[in-house]
Parts: C-alpha cells; structure tokens; sequence
C-alpha cells in the first residue's frame, strides 16, 4: 500500500491498517516531543493513543498526509501540555527542592503536590504585564530557548533576555513577600 | 495560570488548518508560492510561529535519534562484516528515504534494500544483517520499545535470516543479544536539547 493509497482509504473508510501506515510515519516524531519534554516512557503509550484518536476525529479535515503529520505534532505537543509542569520556574524561583539524583523529582517545601508553590506563585504571574507573562509562558512553559521565545515574540533575544530576567525578579520579589505574609518557610536551597 | 494563551496566540484549530505547510515548511519540503503565503502569514501569526518552532524541534529531535541509532549500527556492522562499512551508509540512506524501516516486513524489505546498489550485492550478508538489525533499532527509537522487547519481536523472524548466513552467534555470543547489551549501554531513544 503506497502512501497515497493510504491516505486514500484512511479518508474514505478510516481504514486501520491505512491509519497505522500513516502514524507510523509520524511516530517517532511524537514519541521525540513526548520524551524530551519529560513524558516517561509508561506514559508514551497513553499519549500516543490520545494522539492516534484526536487524528482520528479530524479525519474529514485532514487534507492531505503532511496534514496528518503537523497534526501529530501538534497533539503531541497537547498531550505534554496535560502533564507538564511549571517545575523549571518553581526551581528558578526556590520554591522546590531538586533531587540533584533525578531533576524530575522535585519535592515541594512543606505542602504536599504543588499547591504551595501554586498558592504563591498564581497570583504574581496574575499581576505581571502582559509582555512578561508571555515570555514566562514561552520560556518556561513552552520550554523554549531564549532566541525562539524572540522569534515567536518578534522581538530581539536580548530584549525577550531583559523581559525574562526581569520578570523572573519581580516574580521572586512578590512570592517571597507572600511567603512572608503567609508565614511560610522558603526550601533554603540556592538562595538568589 | 489563569493566563489566557489563546488571547495571544490564537485558537487551536486556526493552527490545525495550516498545521499541514507549517510541517512542510518545518521540513523543509515548503517551495514557492505556498511557502511565500505561509511566511506572509507567519509575520501576523504568533501562534503559527510558535507551532512551527515545536514542529521543527520534532523533525530535529527525531532526525538526532536516528543519526546516533545509525552511527551505533554502523559501528556493530563493521565489527561482523569488516570493509562493507560504505555500503551501510548507502543502505541506511535508501531505508530512511524510502520509509521502508518498520513498514515492510524484513522478508519483502530486503530485495528492495537490494536494488538500492548500482551492481547486486549478491551473496553479502550485509543487507540481511543490517535489516535485522534496523528492525530492533525501529523498535526502540520510533516505538519507544526497551531493547529487550525489540529483540524479542524481531527474534523469531531474524534468527533464521542470520542463521543462514552463519551470523546468528558471533564468537560463541547471541548476536542479537549482544546488539540488545550495546544499545541498552548506550540509549538512543532519548535526545536532549
């Protein structure tokens, strides 16, 4: 079956075997995104069937295979979104204490599962311009470098460089004085 | 975050209509007037921007995985057939452009591996071994499959097609196992950036 037969019959019939010939193609692709953005491989799996039924419901819209491949990426890159976290920025700003044996395992100071570093840090993102929310988003969010966050942003990378900088600052600035105000004890890590 | 996203990238399914040329275009298979539109759409669009830097970090990604899944056949190749080293890259090539890894069987696979050379390659055993080989390398890099369970599918298929060209144990060793030990020592499956 030729690629172009595939297409073919996974259009018209949603024909499995059709499917599989295309998604495999683009597997490798997601699997890729799925990993370097921290997904462990026990979860590859389930991605990867999210992505496989998300293709599968487009299946009228899909016009042709490269199509179906952005889409697989794109889906990939959703299915990541359902597990990251903001563990970069929560360690950027002493908010968790790293395992220096396994980065993944970042153990929160006191309160179990994030919600004191979301309790602190939800409002000072909240009270940050639009530009600095942004470039936070991008950079640790999206986990973009400093230079693809300029080229979303149309900016150049030194000025996306002062706007994360400084955000990141102000960011610091206002979780320590809630932290304060909230009576909480910093993790006493790095100390910035 | 309460951060609307889509307040400054737009919505999703805006991207998913040109989600076909962003991965053109990623790749670099965007020519002409599709690519001239696209790059015009790009200067207004934030969120077409942003999915077209994940799209080109996934072509990277798994570009990465497959050069150093190549590089450590290629390596394992030369220490049981010595001197066919150029005719792995020209193999590995012809398997990559034709997508043939993982979508044909070894069986059907292996005479189309052969007409990738000016002149038959005749009784080489390089094709049969590289292909064997590629098989558990597909497994592991696009399927995210532990060494061992690679092996073990391909195992049933590949140890006939070794044994004939007498490569089914190396110095005494199970070849397929000692290919499952080098890429367990030496992980392709993640690349980092």
């Amino acid at each position: 079956m030729t690629l172009e037969e595939a297409f073919a019959r996974f259009k018209r019939d949603a024909d499995g075997q059709a499917f599989d010939r295309l998604f495999h193609r683009v597997k490798g692709k997601c699997i890729a995104t799925l990993m370097r953005r921290g997904c462990s491989p026990n979860d590859v799996d389930d991605a990867l069937q999210e992505i496989r039924l998300n293709i599968l419901q487009k299946r009228h819209e899909i016009e042709n295979v490269d199509h179906f491949d952005g889409l697989a990426c794109l889906y990939a890159r959703g299915a990541v979104n359902q597990i990251r976290r903001w563990t970069k920025l929560h360690v950027e700003l002493d908010l968790v204490e790293q395992d220096p044996e396994d980065p993944a395992k970042s153990q929160l100071a006191g309160i179990e599962g994030g919600q004191e570093a979301d309790y602190l840090l939800r409002p000072c993102m909240e009270r940050l311009s639009e530009r600095y929310r942004i470039v936070m988003l991008l950079v640790y969010w999206e986990e973009l470098t400093t230079e693809e966050a300029a080229e979303v942003m149309q900016e150049s990378a030194s000025v996306v460089k002062n706007l994360r900088d400084n955000g990141l600052r102000r960011l610091r600035e206002c979780v320590e004085r809630r932290r304060l105000s909230a009576g909480l004890r910093g993790v006493g890590g790095t100390g910035r | 975050m309460s951060v609307s996203y889509d307040d400054v990238f737009g919505r999703e399914p805006h991207v998913e209509e040109q989600a076909g040329d962003l991965m053109r275009l990623a790749k670099g298979q965007l020519d002409g007037q599709a690519r001239h539109a696209l790059e015009g759409h790009l200067e207004t669009c934030p969120a077409c921007r942003l999915a077209l830097i994940h799209m080109r970090q996934a072509v990277l990604d798994e570009q990465s995985a497959w050069e150093r899944g190549r590089a450590l056949v290629k390596d394992f190749v030369a220490r049981i057939l010595p001197g066919e080293a150029p005719h792995v890259d020209a193999l590995w090539l012809f398997l990559q452009s034709k997508e043939l890894l993982g979508t044909l069987p070894v069986s059907e696979a292996e005479p189309n591996a052969q007409m990738a050379f000016s002149s038959p390659i005749g009784a080489s055993e390089l094709p049969t071994v590289l292909l064997v080989f590629s098989a558990v390398l597909h497994g592991v890099i696009a399927e995210a499959l532990p060494p061992a369970e690679a092996v073990d599918r391909v195992r049933d298929r590949a140890e006939p097609l070794l044994a004939a060209h007498g490569l089914a144990r190396i110095g005494g060793a199970d070849t397929l196992g000692e290919l499952q030990l080098l890429l367990e020592r030496q992980p392709v499956n993640r690349s980092e950036r």
